[in-house]
């Protein structure tokens, strides 16, 4: 160990003023200046400049650096993490929430933290969105004008089809209902055709219903062959149409079983046939006054739609003794005909 | 999955499900990702029940990123994400940023089931069902991610401060 000596004084002396001596050391020193007065006076100024009171001045308490958690029924330090945390997941109950602003209130140095963990909820910014949106939407109203036609013009095609190629056997054939309007034009009157009393004919009694329209041109006209002499018009005649190449026509209409010809044959017609011709005869010869034989060889206009669809040729087949006893319509372009 | 449910997605999930996306990949994968999974979805609409909708996008693009992250491993999804920019005004730009940067120090898994959550409000089941972990797996990676978010948070605001 280096004692203070008259060699080595300065080293101790300006170590002790800088007071980096430890405790003995620095008791060494003094001894050394006080058995040596005259150094002790050169270096006075010095010891007295460096020289410092102590100050009773306190920066920081203790207790206020230290952190001490006061817990309250159940957040303490060991669970309190969870506790922020379940706050921010929405896990609490409103028990704990209640608890946990309590526990908040006697511990505000965790506010800080708790503070910093409900900041780490992200959140989505609603300005940033999906820019092709419109192109995943699909609609459905386009494919409707794209199948549409398509669909219906394969539709029309079939029915043509079926039409043009279904067999001639009528009793395979499938039968619709169809709505006709007809105009019946007298354009040609057997010579063995009963006079028709044209008053009895034009102030024939016609019943509404069975929507018969007559339209007398004059009398003058029945009696000339190939001239129309009237008209008469079926507004609307419920047609079975047997889809066959021959198109067979069945006007099958609504019986009406009142209806009663002074005509033997059309009777018989009646008798045999039934009541679709006896609906027939009551639509094209409507009153008790009105024979069939007015009506052979005359033409029908059959409408559908308003538009003219064919021509109808009532014909008679007869047997050997000149009754009737088949009533068909031909056509130029298919033949129509009744059934029976 | 009837048509109308299947716009009502589009109209009410694309947004989300592309939000979601870009905190994994850049502008144009995420678009891509997005338009995948409505496609899937347009495909199986027969099967897949319309209130299961949002649950099916959401685990398909979850699992077509990871896909992608797989085939491609060149692919950064997190390092190419760019800085989102906003039109709108969010609450606290500064601190979104700062939890932009904290969500990209996460594992993928973590940041997964917390966007999931706070952006989408899923349930920790249905996080689960989504990424095909268990919902305690989920919670826990919640937490996780939580403490993260406000250690790394936490560290940058006492150095700023």
């Amino acid at each position: 160990m280096i004692n203070c000596s008259i060699h080595n004084y300065k080293e101790w002396i300006e170590a002790y003023i800088e007071a980096s001596l430890n405790a003995e050391d620095m008791h060494a020193a003094e001894v050394f200046l006080q058995q040596h007065p005259t150094l002790l006076d050169t270096y006075l100024d010095e010891l007295e400049e460096f020289s410092l009171e102590p100050e009773n001045v306190e920066l920081y308490s203790k207790d206020q650096l230290q952190i001490v958690i006061t817990p309250t029924p159940h957040i303490h330090q060991n669970n309190f993490t969870e506790y922020f945390i379940g706050n921010i997941e929405g896990l609490l109950s409103s028990a704990e929430q209640t608890e946990l602003q309590s526990f908040l209130s006697i511990n505000p140095a965790l506010k800080n933290e708790f503070d910093i963990y409900a900041s780490t909820k992200l959140l989505a910014d609603p300005s940033i969105q999906y820019p092709y949106k419109k192109d995943l939407i699909k609609r459905s109203r386009p494919a409707v004008p794209f199948y549409w036609p398509m669909s219906a013009a394969v539709a029309i095609l079939l029915l043509v089809g079926v039409w043009v190629l279904w067999p001639s056997d009528s009793s395979n054939a499938s039968a619709f209902i169809s709505t006709h309007r007809i105009e019946i034009n007298k354009t040609a009157i057997k010579n063995n055709a009963p006079e028709i009393n044209n008053n009895q004919f034009t102030n024939n009694h016609l019943n509404p219903q069975k929507e018969l329209i007559k339209n007398s041109e004059g009398p003058k006209a029945h009696q000339e062959r190939s001239t129309p002499v009237e008209m008469v018009s079926v507004k609307t005649v419920q047609v079975h149409e047997n889809i066959n190449p021959q198109r067979t026509v069945e006007l099958a209409l609504q019986p009406i079983p009142s209806i009663e010809h002074s005509e033997p044959a059309i009777q018989e017609e009646l008798a045999e046939n039934g009541p679709r011709k006896k609906g027939l005869f009551n639509k094209i010869f409507s009153g008790d006054q009105t024979y069939i034989e007015d009506y052979v060889n005359a033409t029908f206009s059959v409408f559908k739609n308003n538009q003219e669809e064919d021509k109808w040729v009532l014909k008679v087949d007869r047997d050997e003794n000149g009754k009737s006893k088949r009533v068909k319509f031909t056509s130029p372009i298919f033949s129509a005909k009744s059934r029976n | 999955m009837t048509l109308e449910e299947y716009n009502f997605s589009v109209k009410t999930y694309a947004d989300g499900l592309y939000r979601f996306m870009l905190k994994f990949a850049d502008a144009e994968t995420a678009k891509d990702i997005v338009q995948d999974c409505f496609e899937k979805l347009w495909i199986k609409r027969e099967t897949v029940d319309g209130e299961k909708a949002k649950s099916y996008l959401f685990t398909a693009a979850y699992n077509t990123m990871i896909d992608k992250k797989r085939k491609n491993k060149r692919l950064d999804f997190i390092e190419s994400i760019p800085t989102q920019t906003s039109s709108t005004q969010m609450p606290n730009p500064d601190l979104q940023e700062l939890l932009h940067k904290a969500l990209n120090t996460l594992p993928e898994i973590q940041k997964t089931v917390v966007i999931l959550r706070d952006y989408e409000g899923y349930s920790y089941e249905e996080i689960g069902e989504i990424t095909g972990l268990g919902e305690s797996q989920v919670k826990v990676y919640i937490f996780r991610a939580r403490v993260s978010l406000k250690n790394y948070i936490g560290s940058l605001a006492t150095v700023l401060g």
